[in-house]
């Protein structure tokens, strides 16, 4: 029920309901599933990842103890102790196909229209911002991707260029969107369905060869390409469940 | 054959928004039982009489369809002797708890909630028809993209005010897109306005604009009206479009 004349307080407005806790521990799963901290990497101690958080150290301890209830961190006693990142198995296909039967090709065409936003913005300035060692990471990450040999590897090195371009660019806030959608969109783009490696390589090559000569529209208008192919692929597969879910 | 898929493409659309339009119609008739017999015996209503509108409404919305995300009636001004403005709506609220829809009726504030003007209220007024508004971004309740589908209520001839619900369109997208999913070629369902309901295309999306598709001189579309839908919407097909055909409309 809108007008868009008079607006009041409604749930536009509405302020995220999780707790800091609950911040942490997102911000923290995400890093992990990512692979910002790889497998058995220890973490930082206590009081310097709640400074990086900006909390108090109980609120951190409570947003470990809940990784460790997840099994995403294991922690040891004793002098070489600490809380170390725990191997986590490949999603199946299956578990990954129920998650995309799940969304509605209106929430994957809401997640392309902000995942377009924020890449292609991102991509606009590190083509303005960027330097050599900059140029150099997002080459890493896309010689990372032709050598993958897993799903989650691949998946890995991916949303690893993508999280790089934003870095490239600067901007703090372009960094943790572009972060949180990658890992919201999770494995979804690497299922086998859905997988065009050489595109995607071959993509990543076009966006870091104009962010490099500091074409910023054309980079710009390469990433956002990039980004709505890759969900427009996933809206396709996700219509052919539903039609087979039909039948 | 393909006759044959599209009668049952429509069937199962029209289908799908019939059964929205019982369950509005469940809260029209209540309400039209509470005002009708005051109406004869010349009394205007008080707002507590609808004292039992409130349990109907909101078990609607708990047992009815999962797509319904609020639903309840709007009165026109006036028609209560102790309220000016008045409305009984609710909404599955975080955690699909309901509430009740707070608006400001407080005609001095910057944020006064004027639904008269709004399509929902409006134009089941002007027509006595009912209304489909929407897909948009609703502001207020939801948060969500949503439809609003009204009807007018009359008590004696007078438009007393409508019944409606609001419905989530991702909610609502599966039972849509699977009667689209019978076609061979490129279908949508498109509002008279020309945007995109659902596809079963990644083509178009939902929200998009697709006016040109309402041409009526291309020979390549077809273009039935959705009975069920007061012609609000569409369903178009495009023949020799193929559904998974690189898009051409970037």
């Amino acid at each position: 029920m809108n007008d868009t004349l008079a607006l009041h307080s409604g749930s536009f407005i509405r302020i995220r309901q999780e707790g800091r806790t609950e911040e942490v521990v997102r911000r923290l799963m995400e890093a992990i599933d990512l692979g910002l901290f790889a497998e058995g990497q220890q973490l930082p101690s206590e009081t310097e990842l709640a400074t990086q958080f900006g909390v108090a150290t109980v609120t951190l301890r409570e947003a470990l103890a809940h990784l460790r209830q997840q099994g995403a961190i294991e922690t040891r006693r004793g002098r070489n102790g600490g809380s170390f990142v725990r191997y986590a198995e490949e999603q199946p296909a299956a578990a990954l196909l129920k998650r995309l039967q799940e969304l509605s090709t209106l929430e994957l065409r809401d997640l392309s229209d902000e995942h377009t936003a924020i890449s292609g913005m991102a991509a606009r300035l590190a083509a303005k911002r960027a330097a050599p060692e900059h140029h150099q990471q997002l080459a890493h990450y896309i010689q990372a991707l032709s050598k993958a040999s897993s799903r989650r590897e691949r998946r890995r090195a991916d949303a690893r260029f993508h999280i790089e371009v934003a870095v490239a660019s600067q901007s703090v806030r372009l960094t943790h969107a572009e972060i949180r959608l990658q890992a919201e969109l999770g494995e979804l783009l690497w299922l086998p369905q859905a997988l065009t490696p050489d595109i995607i390589r071959s993509e990543h090559e076009a966006i870091h060869e104009a962010i490099v000569s500091g074409d910023s529209n054309l980079a710009g208008a390469l990433a956002e390409a990039h980004v709505s192919r890759g969900i427009k692929k996933l809206i396709n597969l996700k219509l052919e469940l539903v039609s087979k879910q039909g039948e | 054959m393909d006759e044959a898929r599209l009668d049952q493409c429509v069937t199962r659309i029209n289908t799908a928004i019939a059964s929205i339009f019982r369950q509005i119609d469940t809260i029209h008739q209540a309400v039209t039982h509470l005002l009708q017999p005051l109406s004869h015996q010349g009394i205007q209503p008080k707002s507590s009489d609808l004292s039992t509108l409130k349990s109907l409404v909101s078990s609607q919305l708990t047992q009815g369809q999962a797509c319904i995300q609020g639903n309840g009636v709007v009165f026109a001004p006036n028609v209560f002797a102790d309220r000016e403005m008045c409305c009984e709506w609710w909404h599955k609220s975080t955690g699909d708890r309901l509430a009740p829809l707070p608006l400001n009726f407080n005609q001095n504030s910057e944020n006064y909630y004027n639904y008269l003007k709004m399509q929902w209220f409006s134009k089941p007024r002007e027509t006595a028809e009912s209304a489909v508004v929407g897909p948009y971004v609703d502001l207020y309740g939801q948060d969500m993209y949503i439809l609003t589908f009204s009807r007018p209520i009359h008590i004696d001839g007078e438009f007393v005010g409508i019944a409606g619900a609001d419905i989530a369109l991702h909610k609502l997208e599966n039972i849509l897109i699977a009667g689209l999913m019978q076609m061979t070629g490129e279908a949508l369902i498109i509002t008279r306005e020309g945007r995109v309901v659902a596809a079963n295309t990644a083509n178009w999306c939902a929200g998009d604009m697709a006016k040109p598709l309402l041409a009526r001189d291309n020979p390549r579309h077809q273009i039935i009206e959705l009975k069920e839908t007061l012609s609000h919407w569409s369903l178009i097909t495009a023949h020799n479009h193929s559904r998974t055909a690189a898009a051409v409309h970037a």
